[in-house]
């Protein structure tokens, strides 16, 4: 089903299968079902597709809470601590503040079983696989930008199901490397990615900033190997409306030899004046390291 | 990290300050990624506004160290709330220059400056001294940046020695750090004592992620930030 029409069925949203359940009180849970096509190199739920996730499990709680006003992500951060393999993933959603012009929320994210119970294997896997917060800027419920109504009424229960991805989730968004180097990758805007407000939506926005991240640190690391994105922290500053989405990297440097490694991502959209839409920083782990998954 | 912090809020504060005047500004978030844990300074901030909507300020700021050829510290991004300044006095002539101060030749520690507990486990207090508040008269952000890098690296620190039942317990002891940081400021911490509240909550590769909820605790012990801290094998 969907929210007031949205998304429709042929959405990104829909073909990642979201199923979510909000409430009662200001919690939420949505979770997905873990399929090749969303999973990264370490073989977890690639970062960007966690943050999709948690973006419309935060954006359900806060979607209740505000009502009927209504609401734009403008930060969200995830921190990945192992890999997110499923077979389904769980984000789990509660307000920590409402204010007058912003809310706070945080997720913790879950490998779950089919019923719902957390997988647990051995005494280093347990716990979340990820952890997330989002502050939403409220904006008042007859906003002429949203396509929603935010007097409706919000079901308390919903599952999109689309046709799911047939091909990496990279390809079907049509996400293309231009300069793996300088972090410079590149997307066209289609309705599949909209939001309510007919941007691209938050959390594809996160995507990408995982995707050149991981490019350009795995170009500037050479013969040490592939880069996973464990960390996204993402400021949105503007709406990508038009596209292509563009992104300008650089490389924070290693971290006084440690295996991890940080990048700044900036999100431009190209045929808006090239307006800076998003700052995305990301950090990562090498892929032999990360596929250990060793806890702490 | 906590100094490093306090420097970034008190420059991004300023700047995001004088971009909404008269109005003035708090806080209300910071993204910090930390490339470089050794310096040898001076560090040199350069602060841009990325947005000024009507509510809110987004700042970044790259921090680098000027004794090591411009070498990447830190990269920050903040959010401040636009607020009614009321009574506090703002007055500035442009361009405002601050002079940096000579070294202290005798400094204090930053658990000594911001008046935090000697302690262990998951479990950190800060003591809210005058001195530690800012212009609106709460705990500044700086010290809450402080407060949870110490924190942190506690409980992650308590959680190797086994001390609190975790069952990683028992492995070699290393050199810890806080390195990336988010902090939430949620509302003012005003009455103090001020605790941080650690949840280890695991880590891959030589990085542990801490979740620490501050509270005020004079304060009916309410919920004053969120953060989270993720600590560094060095």
């Amino acid at each position: 089903m969907t929210v007031g029409g949205y998304p429709p069925a042929l959405h990104f949203l829909s073909d990642l299968g979201i199923e979510a359940h909000v409430g009662p009180g200001p919690v939420a849970t949505a979770r997905i079902r873990v399929t090749p096509h969303m999973t990264g190199r370490d073989g977890g739920v690639r970062a960007g597709v966690l943050a999709t996730l948690v973006d419309v499990v935060g954006g359900a709680v806060a979607a209740r809470v505000l009502r009927p006003d209504w609401m734009a992500t403008a930060d969200l951060t995830l921190e990945v601590v192992r890999p997110a393999t499923g077979p389904f993933v769980e984000a789990r959603a509660t307000v920590v503040r409402r204010g007058r012009t912003t809310l706070v929320t945080e997720a913790g994210v879950f490998n779950v079983l089919d019923e719902g119970s957390e997988v647990t294997i051995g005494a280093e896997d347990h716990g979340p696989v990820a952890w997330a917060t989002m502050t939403f800027a409220v904006l008042p419920g007859q906003s002429p930008t949203s396509t929603l109504d935010g007097h409706q009424e919000l079901p308390d229960r919903w599952a999109l199901a689309g046709e799911g991805l047939d091909r990496p989730v990279v390809e079907a968004l049509s996400i293309s490397v231009v300069d793996a180097a300088e972090g410079r990758i590149s997307m066209p805007v289609q309705d599949y990615l909209f939001n309510s407000f007919g941007a691209v939506q938050g959390g594809v926005m996160a995507l990408l900033g995982e995707v050149a991240g991981a490019e350009v640190l795995g170009e500037s690391a050479g013969a040490e190997g592939d880069f996973v994105a464990t960390d996204l922290r993402v400021a949105y500053l503007a709406l990508g409306r038009v596209g292509p989405i563009v992104s300008r990297s650089r490389v924070l440097a290693a971290q006084d030899g440690h295996p991890h490694r940080s990048a700044v991502v900036e999100l431009f959209d190209a045929a808006a004046g090239d307006r800076l839409t998003t700052v995305i920083d990301v950090g990562a782990v090498r892929v032999a390291a990360a596929a250990t998954g060793a806890g702490s | 990290m906590g100094g490093l912090l306090t420097t970034v809020d008190s420059i991004g504060g300023v700047l995001a300050g004088l971009s909404v005047q008269p109005d003035w500004i708090v806080t209300t978030s910071m993204m910090a990624t930390i490339a470089h844990l050794s310096h040898r300074g001076p560090l040199r901030s350069h602060a841009r506004v990325l947005r000024r909507g009507r509510n809110a300020v987004v700042t970044g700021l790259d921090v680098v160290d000027e004794g090591n050829d411009d070498l990447p510290v830190a990269a920050v991004t903040m959010t401040s709330a636009v607020l009614d300044p009321g009574a506090m006095s703002l007055e500035f002539v442009r361009p405002v220059r601050s002079p940096m101060p000579p070294p202290v030749p005798d400094p204090q520690t930053p658990e000594e400056f911001f008046n935090i507990e000697p302690g262990e486990g998951l479990l950190t207090r800060l003591h809210l001294a005058d001195r530690l508040r800012n212009p609106w008269g709460i705990l500044h952000g700086g010290a809450v940046a402080t407060l949870v890098d110490v924190a942190a690296c506690r409980a992650v620190a308590a959680v190797r020695d086994g001390a609190d039942g975790d069952p990683r317990g028992g492995e070699p002891a290393v050199g810890l750090a806080a390195g990336d940081t988010v902090i939430h400021y949620l509302r003012p911490a005003r009455v103090g004592p001020v605790e941080a509240r650690c949840q280890v909550l695991g880590g891959r590769d030589g990085c542990t992620l801490v979740r620490v909820a501050v509270h005020d605790v004079g304060a009916a012990d309410r919920l004053v930030d969120l953060a989270s801290v993720a600590v560094l094998d060095v």
